[in-house]
């Protein structure tokens, strides 16, 4: 019991590790790619087979613009990750960072039914939106 | 009855919605609803369908990391190969 204790807790040490390596890679990458610009630029899969944005659509643009300062330009290239992304930020924060329960607030009201309810519905109808009017 | 009320099983909510922001595809949001069904089996005595819930939540995130993750992969070997035919 007390050794499956250590390794939990070794397991939440490393990805407490690993998550901030991986962001700051991702930031450096992508404060310098314009993808836009480059050809190296992953293109979503759901574009290149049916040619219509998918909701998560943009994220590359947006890191760029974000990261460089542009951040108006950045939620214009894709206004719901001003949802996703707080929420995925918030999510990751509660789920390996929650050290004394600092984000038990934060966790009850992500985790709600009611709330993730909204966050598809919405995801549902950004996505409706990007494919009808082509944004 | 109590032990098991205390250990319900991991949703696996953060994977389900990295997914849906990250590898912008639909399976992130069937593993959103299979994360968000889990607490409700659970506290309804639905034990095994509640770990089957936890775990299938877990499976359409990695299947949609795994997919996007072959398509960058793919999308890199193309753009080399696309790179030194020009240069032919």
């Amino acid at each position: 019991m007390l050794l499956l204790q250590v390794k939990c807790n070794m397991r939440i040490t490393t990805i407490r590790v690993i998550i901030p390596v991986v962001v700051l890679s991702i930031g450096i990458i992508y404060y310098y790619l314009a993808p836009e610009e480059t050809i190296w630029s992953p293109k979503c899969l759901w574009w290149l087979a049916t040619g219509t944005y998918c909701p998560s659509c943009g994220v590359q643009r947006f890191l760029h613009l974000f990261l460089t300062g542009r951040i108006v330009d950045a939620f214009r290239v894709n206004p719901f990750l001003l949802i996703s992304l707080p929420y995925a930020v918030l999510a990751v924060l509660g789920k390996w960072y929650n050290i004394n329960g600092v984000f038990a607030k934060s966790n009850q009201i992500l985790y709600s039914r009611t709330v993730l309810i909204t966050y598809v519905v919405l995801f549902f109808i950004w996505w409706g939106i990007r494919i009808i009017f082509n944004v | 009855m109590i032990e098991r009320k205390e250990n319900c099983p991991d949703t696996n909510l953060v994977w389900a919605i990295l997914c849906t922001v990250l590898c912008c595809l639909p399976l992130g949001i069937v593993a959103i609803l299979k994360s968000t069904s889990v607490e409700k089996l659970w506290n309804q005595g639905r034990y095994d369908e509640a770990q089957k819930a936890a775990d299938d939540a877990k499976k359409y995130s990695i299947w949609g990391a795994v997919i996007a993750g072959i398509g960058i992969i793919l999308y890199i070997i193309l753009m080399v190969f696309a790179v030194v035919a020009g240069q032919m």
